[in-house]
């Protein structure tokens, strides 16, 4: 596996280099976050290792990176390195949807572990499948959207409000957004326009489902910031090809 | 590359060629059966989806808002209403939904329908003058009419109700009586 490290202390990342690269991996340490970005946009990693909090006094830190480096490569796996007492830091990393977290000083055999089943998982997909947030407060269009998508094999996760759908989304991070327009609490065109907000989701597409085709309709819609709108009843096959043209 | 058919034409004598075409017409038809066979896979989902619906629960308020998603989601109407007949013969209005007024009564239409226990559907059996249905589903129990779902105004990009439609509208029709009698006789338990 080719990793990235993020680490400000030379002599750890040294140390923890020799370890992974005895066992066959190759780490690209960063010692600041404006390198580490560099290195993204150029190599395709399987995996980041992020220390959180850079003592060096740079800019960004951790979780400014690892969002900024989410934006270039949504795909990209990380594993936070942190002391125990960033509780706080911790959860705000954890609504960027990063479930990995190891705490000083590094247990350098759990990290072993935890690269090597990604590893794993990594071979045994192939592909990882493109993940689906569906947004819905009926559970019929729930149970039909949910059936089409995983037939197309997608990976779906569900909310059932616009309040619901941007926690989900930080959490989840999807590769597409499908969410009816007439919800509780929060509407499809409210969570739109704040996951615009967001900078996980910018550029997330977010498809539509309205009851309403009209032009004038259609357009509220795109001005909220969709990628695309289907009509209810949603035509299944008119839904997959939907999808299929943002997630190839 | 040449078109097939002109190849055909200077070689008309050439057995590859002619297989050529006879497996390009084959996998056409192949094609067109498989898109058929998607086609049905959806309609078939689409009624597995409604009758889980309708038997997830035995409360009656969530039985009555299983009905009113699968008419807007599937049949695609935001105008409608669930009529019951009561035990002292009465007919009763249990929904209604969009732009009707909660004391509407059912027109002549859909009181034919609660009498021949027959589905009314706007594109298939004539218009209904009297209140402008789009379809009339009878609520059918043991034979017996249990009383109707009456589809008033489908939404604008509609243009009707298809042959799938009516097989949606027969198993609410016998599904939706199905859990209506069991949520009330839990509630009576």
């Amino acid at each position: 596996m080719r990793i990235l490290y993020l680490e400000d202390e030379q002599q750890i990342c040294r140390a923890v280099t020799r370890y992974f690269e005895a066992r066959g991996h190759q780490l690209d340490c960063a010692h600041d976050a404006l390198s580490a970005l560099a290195l993204v946009r150029r190599v395709s990693y399987s995996a980041a290792l992020v220390d959180l909090h850079l003592g060096n006094g740079f800019e960004p830190q951790g979780p400014e990176f690892i969002a900024d480096a989410k934006q270039i490569d949504r795909d990209l796996p990380f594993i936070v390195l942190t002391a125990s007492d960033h509780a706080e830091t911790e959860e705000q990393v954890r609504t960027l949807g990063v479930a990995e977290f190891l705490h000083k000083p590094i247990p350098l055999g759990v990290l072993e572990e935890l690269l090597a089943a990604r590893a794993r998982r990594q071979s045994q997909g192939g592909t990882m499948r493109k993940k689906v947030l569906l947004v819905d407060d009926s559970k019929t269009s729930l149970l039909i959207a949910g059936s089409l998508l995983r037939k197309g094999n997608y990976e779906v996760v569900i909310a059932r409000d616009g309040e619901e759908a941007l926690s989900a989304a930080a959490r989840e991070l999807p590769d597409l957004i499908l969410m009816d327009v007439v919800m509780p609490k929060m509407d499809g065109l409210a969570a739109c326009r704040a996951l615009r907000e967001l900078p996980s989701t910018r550029a997330t597409p977010i498809i539509l489902v309205t009851t309403r085709g009209e032009p004038f309709n259609v357009e509220a819609g795109y001005s909220s910031g969709c990628s695309d709108y289907v009509t209810k009843p949603v035509d299944g096959a008119e839904l997959l090809e939907k999808v299929a043209v943002y997630l190839g | 590359m040449k078109p097939l058919n002109d190849l055909v034409r200077e070689e008309p004598d050439n057995p590859l060629l002619s297989r050529l075409i006879a497996l390009e017409h084959q996998n056409r038809e192949v094609g067109q059966r498989l898109s058929e066979a998607e086609e049905r896979i959806g309609e078939l989902s689409r009624l597995h989806v409604a009758s889980q619906r309708l038997h997830g629960s035995f409360d009656r308020a969530e039985v009555l808002l299983g009905i009113a998603e699968i008419v807007a989601d599937l049949l695609g109407s935001e105008e409608f209403a669930l009529y019951e007949h009561q035990p002292d013969g009465q007919l009763a209005t249990a929904m209604v939904q969009g732009a009707l007024q909660p004391g509407h009564s059912p027109g002549r239409r859909a009181r034919q329908v609660l009498g021949t226990g027959k589905t009314y559907l706007a594109g298939r059996d004539g218009a209904d003058e009297d209140s402008n249905l789009a379809a009339c589903i009878p609520l059918i129990l043991g034979g017996h009419v249990t009383g109707v779902i009456a589809v008033f105004r489908l939404l604008p990009h509609r243009v009707g109700l298809a042959s799938a439609d009516e097989e949606l509208c027969d198993v609410l029709g016998l599904h939706a009586a199905v859990a209506l009698h069991f949520a009330r006789e839990r509630t009576a338990a």
